[in-house]
């Protein structure tokens, strides 16, 4: 039988992710992007995550859909979802128009102001064909990215939807999370409160 | 004149290229293999025989763009910091005098406040400073790479494709390394060699009208911009005149708008 | 055109003629061969130097001689092939355009007017400044040394070499960081040794206390979150809920500066219900009796739950749970010290962790920091010897933690010999210091000032001359780390950008030029290369720590780990004057404090100013270094003080709103951000500084020193911690 094609997908422990940016930076070096363009996003999301307040954060990228909204917007068939899940956007079919951007729900593709084109993640296609991991997987120093096969993931460990991030069930986005745990907290009464 | 109607006929091929960056590139990389073809002996014999050659009116130009290139470029290397008002004022008139052979009323401008602002000698090295050099974080940084894209990090895609340009024009930073190939001292010297190159060989005026349009264009005229936002330094702001005068008649020449 | 005529009408052009004159001829271009011009890529090691417990061994990618991409050698187990997001930028750090690229004269301070100079020029004015000086003093006690941790590299220690080979000087001592636990633990232990932090896996318990490795240790945290899926419990007990605690099971938000509070009240409980290990305290300390009477006498958990905030239940449960783990593990962070009983609280939590047994275990420790990786021989710095003759006969010791203030006092009082010149390097003190007017006052106070630097800052600003030093990439150097065991070397990985130099290249400048206008007037070698350097700094016992056979076997792998640390002090020998552990200290107590882990009572919150300030480290920064780069703005380039909802509601403030924070020496505008996160009687403003805005955490700091430090490290540290402000809306 022939083996199965597999659905790369990004996997992000959240309960790992310390909001650092080490994966926004390190993909901005290694691809020598414009100062203004991530690839990565980091962002602090509500407090309120796991119930009792805390610090927490999603880390995302492109969620390389399975309806991608940026190929059926995109004017010049710039993008195209390959058979192992990839988005990939063709830089040289790009002409800047920004009707991706404007598309997708997750607002990745981002205008790049001096190749005046489009830019966004493609999973480090090129990196994974020649069997190394993207650089955001091999850089994060908690480890909190990885690839996943969306054949052979178990999805009841994981979601794939969290507040403050677009429904998933809209364009399929292919990009899953483990929850952060919640942490018991205990936290004593201000005596002097009266006085500050 | 035989290398002139060589030049002729690649300005009609760049028009096609210009709108091809990257085709381009291939065309200049073929150039650059090309210099590598001796030049035919004979035909330096049979002018070197001759009396002085007459004086073609688009060289003398040529002539006159190079010495402004050279000065702008002595200019932004740090080089005129320490000369006195007396030689700031024999070197505004020479200006002057290479200015005149251009119908441009911003290299007039230039110039003339070249020559109305020697008493701002005595503050230049410090307004020079300030904007071009620190150790204070730089007010107009004269380097590309700052204009385009990769804001405040050399030796990024923009200055590598620089280098890259150098290297297919045979040419390397003596410095290579240690400063930034993107320096607009260095960009302006380059084209000044360029052009005196193209003396020999049409070539390189191909080469330099490519630079320009692929580097000098992208830029200088902001950075000029720029600078006269920055200071009131006579002599600075006169420059900045100068140089994005020579870049507009330069555009008006080439043909080629600025976006 | 033929050449003839070429020449005739270069001839034509006056400016060529007259500029051929300046500046000289040379062109700035050379010719080469197109097809040699491809560049070759290499991989060389490198080693972040900075002041971090993670000290990372760096593999840095080079082609055609510059910079592409820094990554984490995989060699090192520690560093485990990722760099934190500070690594990451430093490409960008090497290729910022706002480096400081030429020896550079102001002409006059603050003025930023500034004209370039050779190195040959920099070198003459100031050996001909310090000569002015010795001759005018007869010593170069006038002469001061304000350095510290911007570069950690081991060749570094060159320039306080270099201050001793023009004799005796000035000296800021001390450390602002750590110096409080650094006391206790020397106290308690004979010195400050941490277990392996790599062996934290194996704690059945953990707590981090004080610490938030989260933003400045994240390799540590890696393994943190690798024990916590072991199944070990992580408790974090710190007054703010940090992203370390964030990750916790369990996150304890004790009232600041009371952690000594919560720690007797632990050992308290565990006395009295026999979990503590009698059989250990005997075969291992002095003292314990004492102690436990301390104990039995003053402490109960209702005290404890009292001063702490944390409920009698809460203390009797982390009681009786770290007791009963074996092994458990505290990781004392720096935080907690940062108190004016900073010290008293690193030693209750020591004692704690020593009665329960859990020293000398591996997954277990009362965990702080390690200088045993130090093996250097500290060439660089031994070989300025002051020249024969000086009659001053030792440095003058200032505090690093009140040094303005103290160069203040001298340079006022005409019986002193007062301070006309200061060197800074590896330290922009301006921005680091507490008390920044007392800085300006006492910058001003002083005749000429060279500061050594990358970075143009406050401090450059306020100085007469400016060095441009190299960075890591450009020089060679070694680096330890105070927290896990590994050494690791740094190779040039390219050429130095414009004129920079080493600091230690730049010591050796000046002796040279010092001895050429007065021979015998300065005793740094010259004539050595910074390789021949490198190889003085590894003695030979060190290099068979490592099993090596010469120094150059470290450039194999890049880094190389001192062994035997999976448990210190597991073969019992401590290095106190006992020799054993010592629950009571006689060197404690003839330093004025107590000899026993007693509480100490916290600093009373002032009547006018309720609110405490905490301004701990920040993710995108360290210290002064980082946050300033293209990359870091381009994520976060705006200060903001958190508030809890609670403050916020009843000062009337909203998310975004702009705030004035004021203490006694200063103040800030910043914008407000509400977050749960921060206790309600206190706000937090991480330590940076911003480029280009007037703002500065430690604008508000006043120089309160904590309980310990002048024992191990010369100087009391800094109470950053009890600091106090009033927070208004604008």
């Amino acid at each position: 039988m022939a083996k199965k094609q597999k659905r790369y997908a990004f996997l992000i422990n959240l309960e790992r992710c310390i909001g650092c940016n080490a994966c926004t930076v390190s993909c901005k070096s290694f691809y020598d992007l414009h100062p203004s363009i991530n690839r990565r996003f980091v962002r602090e999301t509500s407090e309120l995550l796991t119930g009792t307040p805390k610090r927490n954060y999603i880390s995302t990228s492109c969620n390389h859909c399975d309806r991608p909204a940026c190929a059926t917007a995109c004017p010049t068939g710039a993008y195209i979802k390959l058979d192992n899940g990839i988005v990939k956007h063709n830089q040289d079919r790009c002409i800047g128009c920004r009707m991706c951007a404007t598309a997708c729900p997750y607002g990745v593709p981002q205008f790049d102001p001096v190749k005046k084109k489009m830019d966004k993640c493609d999973m480090c296609v090129d990196r994974l064909e020649a069997g190394e991991q993207p650089i955001c997987v091999v850089s994060c120093p908690l480890e909190a990215i990885a690839i996943v096969d969306l054949n052979e993931i178990d999805e009841s460990q994981v979601v794939a939807d969290l507040p403050g991030f677009a429904d998933s069930s809209i364009t399929g986005s292919s990009t899953r999370f483990i929850l952060p745990k919640g942490t018991t907290v205990v936290r004593g009464g201000i005596k002097s409160w009266n006085t500050l | 004149m035989k290398k002139r109607r060589k030049q002729t006929q690649s300005r009609i091929s760049n028009e096609t290229l210009r709108t091809n960056p990257e085709r381009m590139v291939t065309k200049l990389e073929m150039s650059s293999n090309e210099m590598e073809t001796p030049v035919n002996e004979n035909e330096l014999q049979a002018n070197e025989t001759g009396t002085a050659a007459p004086v073609n009116p688009n060289e003398e130009k040529l002539v006159r763009k190079m010495a402004l290139y050279m000065f702008l470029a002595k200019f932004y290397s740090g080089n005129l910091l320490k000369i006195d008002r007396e030689m700031w004022n024999r070197l505004g008139d020479m200006v002057r005098e290479e200015v005149s052979f251009f119908d441009h009323e911003k290299m007039q401008q230039g110039s003339r406040m070249i020559i109305q602002a020697v008493n701002d000698a005595a503050e230049l090295e410090f307004d020079f400073n300030r904007l071009f050099v620190g150790p204070d974080r730089l007010e107009a940084a004269p380097y590309e790479s700052v204009y385009r894209g990769t804001e405040r990090a050399f030796m990024q895609a923009e200055t590598m494709a620089v280098r890259k340009f150098y290297e297919r024009a045979g040419l390397s930073l003596v410095n290579k390394n240690r400063e930034p190939d993107d320096h607009l001292s260095f960009e302006l010297e380059f084209a000044g060699y360029l052009l005196e190159e193209s003396l020999e060989d049409s070539v390189y005026y191909e080469l330099y009208e490519a630079f320009l349009r692929l580097h000098l264009f992208q830029w200088v005229e902001r950075h000029c911009e720029l600078v006269r936002e920055k200071t009131a330094n006579g002599l600075i702001t006169g420059v900045s005149y100068l140089l994005q005068g020579l870049m507009e008649v330069e555009r008006k020449q080439m043909n080629v708008l600025r976006r | 055109m033929s050449k003839v005529s070429r020449r005739t009408f270069l001839k034509g052009s006056a400016v060529l003629g007259a500029l051929a004159g300046i500046g000289g001829t040379a062109s700035s271009f050379k010719k080469i061969k197109p097809a040699k011009a491809a560049g070759k890529k290499k991989q060389v090691f490198s080693s972040c130097p900075r002041n971090c417990y993670d000290t990372c061994s760096i593999v840095t990618t080079v082609e055609d001689g510059t910079i592409k991409f820094v990554t984490g050698n995989m060699n090192n187990t520690y560093t485990n092939g990722r760099l934190c997001v500070k690594g990451y930028t430093y490409p960008n750090y090497v290729y910022s355009p706002d480096r400081i690229k030429y020896p550079m004269r102001q002409k006059e301070r603050g003025s930023g007017k500034w004209e370039r100079i050779s190195w040959d020029e920099a070198y003459d004015i100031i050996a001909k400044k310090i000569l002015e000086i010795k001759k005018e003093y007869g010593t170069t006690l006038p002469i001061a040394l304000n350095k510290y941790s911007g570069n950690f590299n081991v060749l570094n220690n060159a320039v306080e070499g270099m201050l001793s080979s023009w004799g005796y000087t000035t000296r800021a001592q001390g450390t602002p960081c750590w110096p409080a636990g650094i006391d206790s633990q020397t106290f308690d232990f004979g010195a400050a040794v941490a277990n392996d932090p790599e062996v934290m896996v194996k704690a059945k318990y953990l707590i981090v206390w004080g610490a938030n490795p989260a933003w400045t240790s994240v390799h540590s945290m890696s393994i943190i979150e690798r024990a916590k899926e072991n199944g070990t419990k992580i408790v974090v007990i710190d007054p703010i809920m940090t992203d370390t605690a964030s990750k916790a099971d369990e996150y304890i938000g004790i009232k600041a500066s009371t952690d000594g509070a919560l720690a007797l009240g632990m050992a308290k409980y565990i006395l009295d219900h026999n979990l503590h290990d009698m059989e250990w305290m005997k075969k291992n300390s002095i003292g314990y009796e004492e102690y436990l009477n301390y104990l039995r006498n003053n402490i109960t958990v209702e005290w404890a739950s009292e001063k702490t905030g944390v409920p009698v239940e809460v203390i009797e449960r982390l009681a009786r749970e770290y007791a009963a783990a074996k092994p458990a593990a505290i990781w004392l962070g720096y935080g907690l010290q940062r108190h004016t009983n900073g010290g008293a609280s690193v030693r209750a939590i020591d004692a704690l962790a020593a009665m329960t047994g859990n020293i000398g275990v591996a997954g277990g420790g009362a965990n702080y920091a390690q200088t045993e990786c130090y093996g250097f021989n500290y060439a660089v710095q031994s070989a300025g010897t002051p020249p024969e003759g000086d009659k001053a006969g030792g440095d003058r010791m200032l505090n690093m933690n009140n040094f303005p203030a103290q160069v203040l006092a001298i340079n006022n009082d005409p019986e002193q010999i007062p301070i006309k010149m200061l060197w800074v390097a590896c330290r922009n003190p301006i921005a680091q210091d507490p008390e920044a007017s007392v800085s300006y006052k006492a910058f001003e106070s002083i005749d000429f000032i060279v500061t050594a630097d990358l970075w143009f800052n406050e401090t450059v600003k306020q100085s007469d001359i400016v060095l441009p030093v190299s960075s890591i990439f450009e020089t060679w150097g070694l680096t330890a780390s105070y927290w896990h065991y590994w050494v690791n070397v740094n190779e040039p990985a390219i050429e130095p950008l414009y004129e920079s130099k080493s600091d230690l290249e730049i010591a050796m400048g000046i002796s040279k030029r010092l001895n050429e206008l007065e021979p015998g007037s300065c005793t740094y070698p010259t004539d050595r290369s910074i390789e021949e350097w490198i190889s003085n700094e590894l003695a030979d016992d060190f290099i068979k720590k490592f099993g090596f056979k010469t120094w150059r076997d470290i450039l194999e792998k890049g880094t190389a780990k001192v062994e035997g640390y999976e448990a210190a002090w597991s073969d019992g020998k401590f290095r106190t004057p006992s020799g054993k552990y010592e629950f009571l200290s006689e060197t404690c107590a003839a330093n004025g404090h107590h000899a026993l882990p007693v509480y100490v009572e916290e600093m009373e919150v002032p009547k006018d100013r309720p609110i405490r300030l905490f301004s701990p480290h920040w993710k995108y920064g360290l210290h002064s270094q980082f946050q300033n780069l293209e990359w870091m703005r381009s994520i976060h380039n705006e200060p903001f003080v958190e508030i809890h909802p609670a403050l916020a509601k009843k000062k009337g403030i909203e998310d975004g709103d702009m705030v004035r924070v004021e203490s006694e020496v200063g103040y800030v505008e910043v914008k407000a951000k509400i977050t749960h996160t921060v206790p309600k009687d206190a706000v937090v403003i991480y330590e940076a500084w911003y480029k280009e805005q007037n703002f500065n955490a430690n604008f508000l700091l006043k120089a309160t020193p904590s309980d310990m430090g002048s024992y191990a490290t010369g100087q009391a540290g800094l109470a950053f911690h009890d600091q106090f402000v009033t927070v208004e809306k604008i």
